[in-house]
């Protein structure tokens, strides 16, 4: 296997030439701003980390940094359980039409963020969405809510949208989990008669729970990254009720001219989400040697 | 093991539209205002059927904005970077996967934190590398830019697909006297095909979708992509909703076809790869 | 192995193509790309340009001119990459609140107006006092202006009937204001005033001039320290305007989302009487509702009777390589027929005196609308301005959200805008 191994490298090297050429290199560059001071002119000098301390030093950091967090923590939560609520009833055994309901649910999916942004601004817009046109009709509320307006819901508004664009992946994802569930287990259960509900938990959880693991943390990182969704919808406002790490980084750069500090704040949630990934990779091992 | 008749029957007639219906509402409103006149967009009372259909919208925003010209741009940049995505990825993939060398799982685990930086700080070291480069406002720009961030979660993603194939069809392969190049291409490759199409469709949507680079690299109206035409309807005093939602729904529609015609890939390929990675 | 004589032959191919290229271009003109985001406004606007691009390069057959369109929100990013990349657009518009940021970045048009033989011609035709505060840095001027936007207060005729009130005789004093736009209120279909809450550049000059009308600045001008709270009158303006919404309920719902399109839009369906806006107002309102611009008047703003302008400016990158063709091109644009031509295409209010006296202009009640004595007030100059924005749109959420009292966010507003400005 000694001259095999070779072949091992001869295989990844235009992908590890390509990614270093056109993405670490890029990468290293951006986050070598960090450390400097960059003037409109783009004129650079070395400052060490201060930087990093002013960001640190910042409020809006901190509460863009809870922001994120708990975007990204209650979309990839909800967005699980709508994924795996919408895949166990396509995956339901007296379901008719099947593949048309699949090809139906997973649309959102193909519709891009900018495109979904715009059309849930419009929906949620205060005067002329249609969010509030049919709250109203039904009676449901008495005057418009300010969906994007208010902080008590911009957040909830945001998250919402970002739920119904991105549930497809997981719901894709955990159908094919439940699909190679053998039929076998949930007979044997049934002849142990198990409820329905015991099924769901002594059977198909177990069986879906490296899939689980494996959708969350992909969408955790999506989720964390977002920006175009959130850009469009509320540009982080009202009063950066929205603000994420990625619109501040981009005010940061584009609207404040803060290069430098930009970078830095980049670069400080490349390491904090880095560690997140490392945690949950910690679990993720712990959970596979336990099968 | 029979479903209950009675709760089938409410899946399929109740539950099953009943969720289509809230699930699809925001498309569904999407192409509804961009059918309707300007006018008819402000009035309220909203109507939820157009009084007064019109096309007109789906007209202005293909013609006036030369909506065809950035299609068939898009079109060239996704598809170029789907091919160079598989053509790439998929050895890379396969070395990942067959090979315990050293240092793969501390570069398997580098591929996966690419996917956190912040983007937007790539932007003016792309546009000077590329500037150096002689390729701002081309293709190949777009493409290498696209290419660069679909290439690690294609690797990810095929890794566990080529992980999933049992290693004895490589070795009775090589038995066979294929070199181990031929093995993968002749043998290993063609068994791959459900992760290869969830691949490709992931590496099409990163450059169908994409939108700053797209806008910053580009600086005629002829190398424009979709995204970019679709923000010229945002203007300084007006937005233009009916003609935007016209056009999200025509930009959309290549992704929709392409999810609905492989689907049944997307499924096999996205779990086989997570599941084993 | 046929394959490599066939690569040679492309590469020979390559070279000879670019050879040729290098010829032509050497033997022919300079190309000026010229980067606007107006130019996305409308198919006329567009053509307008493509009409005087080709009526340059007949005038100018060594100079060929490209037409970059900008998308609005994304104008600066664009044009600061470029910049900052060495791949600058030759000639830009810019937004005048843009300018602060830009000055070190862009390089002075003065001599090369001068050997374009147009500059004492706009200096006599421009408003010296809207160069000197936005364009001219050192004695250098870095830019010219193509139009001002006046905006005044902008109201509804057939509301004010349907209210009661006489259509040509709008609010004079700010207790009279309030009085029309309560009676002008009927929620939840119409409201008396609207308020930009939302944060945008076109939001932020109609704050500024809450605090310009009141006699106050924002900051000082001489950006060294926050003036926003300095007198009584300050505090008071501020604390009006906020009342409006949060005491009076005389504006529509969603305040701080309120923005130039949500404003507008409100205004042209009729549900919102007045607001403060320029000529393009009355057009786009026209747009939404065809029809709405018969029932439309503009007027000075109550009590300090100023109007308050916004503009823009032409200017060159510093690390452009044609200036001398640039300014050509600029004189071309800043020409009195051109002026009046964008005035009318692009309901631009022209900032050449010459070119507002022109009849066709004068034929517009909007376009021609009178700019009192002293309504130029500029926007504050500096590459902070991102910053302080931030902290003026932080301030008036708070204060509509209700999270301060307005006079506390102003002192809070006031310790950051100190905190920025130290920096």
């Amino acid at each position: 296997m000694g001259h095999y191994l070779r072949y091992g490298y001869l295989f990844i090297t235009p992908a590890f030439v390509a990614i270093t050429l056109a993405l670490i290199y890029p990468m290293l560059s951006g986050m070598l701003l960090s450390l400097q001071q960059v003037a409109i002119d783009f004129s650079t000098t070395f400052v060490g980390l201060a930087n990093y301390e002013m960001v640190l030093a910042n409020p809006v950091f901190w509460r863009t940094l809870g922001n994120t967090f708990f975007f990204a923590t209650v979309s990839t939560i909800c967005t699980l359980g709508v994924g795996l609520g919408m895949a166990l009833l396509l995956n339901y055994p007296a379901l008719r039409m099947r593949t048309l309901w699949r090809v139906l649910f997973l649309m959102p999916w193909t519709i891009s963020h900018v495109a979904a942004g715009l059309g849930w601004k419009w929906i949620l817009d205060t005067l002329y969405g249609v969010a509030n046109d049919l709250l109203l009709r039904i009676g449901a509320i008495s005057e418009p809510v300010l969906w994007l307006a208010s902080r008590d819901w911009a957040l909830a508004s945001v998250i919402v949208a970002n739920i119904w664009r991105s549930y497809p992946f997981l719901m894709l994802l955990l159908l094919a989990g439940l699909q190679a569930i053998p039929q076998q287990q949930y007979e044997t259960a049934a002849v142990d008669g198990a409820s329905p509900w015991r099924r769901f938990i002594h059977v198909t959880l177990p069986n879906l729970r490296f899939l689980i693991f494996v959708g969350t943390i992909l969408d955790f990182v999506f989720n964390v990254r977002q920006f175009d969704l959130i850009y469009v919808m509320t540009r982080g406002g009202p009063r950066n009720a929205t603000e994420v790490l990625p619109t501040f980084v981009n005010r940061l750069a584009f609207e404040f001219y803060q290069y430098g500090q930009a970078a830095a704040t980049a670069v400080l949630m490349l390491v904090v989400l880095m560690l997140c990934t490392i945690v949950y990779m910690r679990l993720l091992k712990v959970a596979r040697e336990q099968e | 093991m029979k479903p209950d008749p009675r709760i089938a029957l409410l899946v399929n007639v109740v539950v099953m539209p009943l969720l289509a219906l809230v699930l699809l509402f925001p498309i569904l409103w999407m192409f509804v205002v961009s059918l309707k006149p300007e006018d008819e967009t402000y009035s309220t009372p909203l109507s939820w059927i157009p009084d007064n259909p019109t096309l007109a919208n789906y007209a202005n925003m293909w013609h006036a904005l030369d909506f065809q010209t950035y299609f068939v741009n898009t079109l060239v940049v996704a598809g170029s970077t789907t091919l160079l995505a598989i053509l790439v990825a998929a050895p890379a993939a396969y070395g990942f996967a067959r090979f315990r060398f050293k240092g793969s799982g501390v570069l398997a685990t580098l591929l996966l934190s690419t996917q956190m930086f912040p983007r937007v700080i790539l932007i003016v070291p792309y546009f000077v590398i590329m500037r150096h480069l002689g390729l701002i406002n081309t293709y190949p720009a777009l493409i290498t830019i696209y290419l660069a961030f679909a290439l690690p979660f294609c690797v990810w993603m095929m890794r566990g697909y080529f992980a999933s194939i049992p290693v004895e069809i490589d070795e009775a392969a090589l038995i066979d006297g294929c070199g181990p190049l031929g093995a993968f291409f002749r043998v290993v490759l063609p068994l791959c095909l459900p992760g290869l199409v969830a691949t490709a469709i992931f590496s099409f949507l990163v450059g169908w979708n994409e939108f700053l680079f797209a806008l910053i690299m580009t600086t005629t109206k002829d190398m424009y992509v979709i995204t970019v035409g679709l923000s010229a309807l945002i203007g300084e005093y007006k937005t233009h909703w009916n003609e935007l939602m016209a056009a999200a729904i025509v930009g959309s529609l290549p992704a929709m076809i392409l999810y609905a015609l492989l689907e049944r890939y997307l499924v096999r390929g996205l779990a086989a790869g997570a599941t084993k990675g | 192995m046929h394959a490599i004589p066939r690569r040679l032959g492309a590469m020979l191919a390559g070279v000879a193509a670019t050879a040729l290229i290098g010829i032509t271009a050497a033997q022919a003109e300079v190309t000026i790309r010229y980067m606007d985001w107006k130019l996305n406004d409308s198919q006329e606007i567009m053509e307008l340009f493509e009409a005087a691009a080709l009526e340059f390069e007949e005038a100018n057959p060594d100079i060929k001119i490209e037409l970059v369109p900008a998308q609005w929100e994304q104008r600066m990013q664009k044009l600061m990459t470029e910049i900052q990349a060495g791949l600058p657009p030759d000639v830009a518009r810019v937004s005048v609140p843009d300018m602060g940021a830009l000055f070190p970045v862009l390089q002075p048009v003065d001599t090369l107006l001068e050997e374009a033989g147009a500059l004492d011609e706009l200096e006599a035709q421009l408003s010296q006092k809207f160069l000197d505060d936005n364009l001219r840095r050192d004695g250098r001027l870095y830019g010219v202006n193509s139009y001002i936007s006046a905006d005044g207060l902008m109201y509804n005729k057939r509301l004010f009937e349907q209210a009661g009130l006489d259509p040509d005789r709008p609010p004079e004093t700010w207790d009279e204001f309030l009085d029309y736009a309560k009676r002008l209120t009927n929620p939840p279909e119409t409201y008396g005033y609207a308020i930009f809450g939302a944060k945008s550049g076109s939001s932020a000059r109609r704050w500024l001039r809450v605090f310009w009308d009141a006699g106050c600045e924002f900051i000082s001008r001489d950006l060294t320290r926050a003036a926003l709270a300095d007198k009584p009158e300050c505090i008071e303006a501020f604390a009006r305007e906020i009342a409006f919404d949060r005491e009076h309920g005389v504006v529509p719902p969603g305040v701080v989302n309120a923005d130039f399109e949500f404003i507008i839009t409100a205004f042209a369906q009729e549900r919102v009487a007045m607001h403060m806006g320029g000529a393009n107002n009355a057009v786009i309102a026209d747009g939404r509702n065809p029809g709405i611009i018969e029932h439309l008047a503009l007027a000075p703003m109550p009590e300090s009777g100023a109007t308050q302008a916004g503009g823009d400016a032409f200017v060159i990158p510093a690390n452009a390589s044609n200036p001398e063709a640039s300014a050509k091109w600029i004189a071309h644009l800043m020409s009195r027929e051109f002026n009046v031509q964008q005035g009318l295409v692009g309901k631009l209010r022209p900032a050449r005196s010459d070119a507002i006296e022109d009849p066709r202009i004068q034929a517009d009640p909007f376009l021609s609308f009178k700019l009192a004595p002293d309504a130029l007030h500029s926007p504050y100059s500096t590459e902070k301005w991102g910053q302080l924005q931030e902290a003026l749109f932080d301030m008036v959420q708070s204060a509509l959200l209700g999270d301060e009292t307005p006079e506390e966010a102003m002192r809070t507003t006031e310790a950051e805008l100190n905190r920025i400005l130290a920096q």
